[in-house]
């Protein structure tokens, strides 16, 4: 995938033969089998030189689907185990994933040539192996303060962006997606494409350290984080996770939701429109 | 189905649920729906192995402070609204 090179407008650049990125903190190496163009979109925003931190390393063979044959794939991701590989399902790819060890896995996969299939195959890809280590993928927006990240969680509407933006101090990691993998630091945030584009700051350090999730409230006069006990903290997590193992995973995503409130820290964020919350983040961290 | 003091109560074969912190939170797999129970509640689930609604209130009588009509009305009412989300199954008396 040659997202991570200058392209030209409206595109992506030409994939064919072996490309190297890091995206969303798993680091790709793609043997694409056919010369494919890739459309220009937000995927890019997220990709850094291989050389960048990684949890997982991923290489993928990737063949040509013939244009009929993955109609009705679903608009989102979808896995499920069968033997030693899953088999992924996404908008206009598929693919077998096969974890060779720890952190390290071998994919096969086709996709229908259409400008799009490339990333969002690499997101589905990502996605899954940051499941298969342990990780959660969630809907929310990700701030870099300092040298730790925030994430705020919530329904479409809650405010998250507008939290966001009411961190003067922070940088944005992750605009309406994030991959929370456990590492011997604790959880790292990466960001991936999706949600509406708004400016992200350069971000060279790639992942960062979690500190808390916020669950956005704008029930307060006042700027406030107030600390979840566990049953609410485990249920505030859960709704916003983006697995896509479905109904037969939900044990084990239940599990690995149970660890991550185990390590960090859930609050209800109480923000008021003006109200600037770097100083109460940093207390809550 | 009516809910009757002899009907087998059991936790929903396509349920997930972890008891944290004295409160269970169940995840209603194909629905993706998630609940969380209060400390009666979370008794009642976690007696729901079969046993009838009678043997479950019999039990609520002994930790909590309620008579036994009272704890079957409760466990009666919580079994309908539990199963109407697909949360618990409900099992007819043995003939």
């Amino acid at each position: 995938m040659d997202v991570g090179q200058e392209a030209a407008p409206g595109s992506l650049g030409r994939v064919e033969g072996w490309r190297d990125v890091v995206y969303g903190g798993a680091r790709l190496a793609f043997s694409v089998g056919f010369d494919e163009e890739v459309r220009a979109d937000d995927h890019a925003a997220f990709v850094r030189g291989a050389s960048a931190p990684h949890f997982a390393e991923i290489t993928a063979a990737v063949g040509r689907a013939p244009a009929r044959s993955l109609l009705g794939e679903p608009n989102g991701i979808q896995w499920r185990r069968d033997g030693e590989d899953v088999e992924i399902r996404t908008l206009g790819a598929r693919a077998a994933l096969r974890e060779l060890g720890h952190g390290r896995f071998a994919a096969r996969a086709s996709l229908v040539p259409s400008g799009i299939g490339v990333p969002s195959l690499a997101t589905a890809l990502v996605t899954t192996a940051a499941e298969l280590c342990g990780g959660v993928v969630m809907h929310g927006v990700a701030v870099a303060l300092g040298d730790v990240a925030h994430l705020f969680v919530g329904p479409s509407g809650a405010g998250k962006t507008t939290a966001a933006n009411h961190c003067p101090e922070a940088r944005w990691l992750a605009r309406d997606r994030a991959i929370l993998v456990p590492g011997s630091d604790g959880y790292r945030v990466y960001g991936i494409a999706g949600g509406d584009p708004v400016e992200l700051a350069p971000n060279p350090e790639q992942g960062l350290p979690l500190a808390a999730i916020h669950r956005i409230r704008r029930d307060r006069p006042k700027p406030a984080a107030e600390r979840l006990g566990p049953a609410r903290a485990l249920m505030a997590v859960r709704e916003n996770v983006m697995s896509g193992g479905g109904p037969a995973e939900e044990p084990h995503c239940l599990d690995r939701v149970m660890a991550l409130i185990g390590a960090v820290p859930v609050f209800d964020l109480h923000t008021r429109l003006g109200a600037p919350l770097d100083a109460v983040l940093r207390e809550a961290a | 189905m009516p809910i009757s003091a002899e009907s087998k109560l059991t936790q929903g074969e396509r349920t997930s649920a972890r008891i944290i912190d004295g409160f269970a939170v169940i995840v209603v797999n194909d629905a993706q729906r998630l609940h969380t129970l209060n400390a009666v509640g979370t008794r009642i689930w976690a007696m729901a192995d079969g046993r009838s609604a009678h043997a479950i209130a019999t039990a609520l009588t002994d930790e909590f402070d309620v008579d036994h009509d009272e704890a079957l009305a409760s466990v009666v009412a919580f079994a309908d609204e539990l199963a109407g989300v697909g949360a618990l199954e409900i099992g007819e008396p043995a003939a």
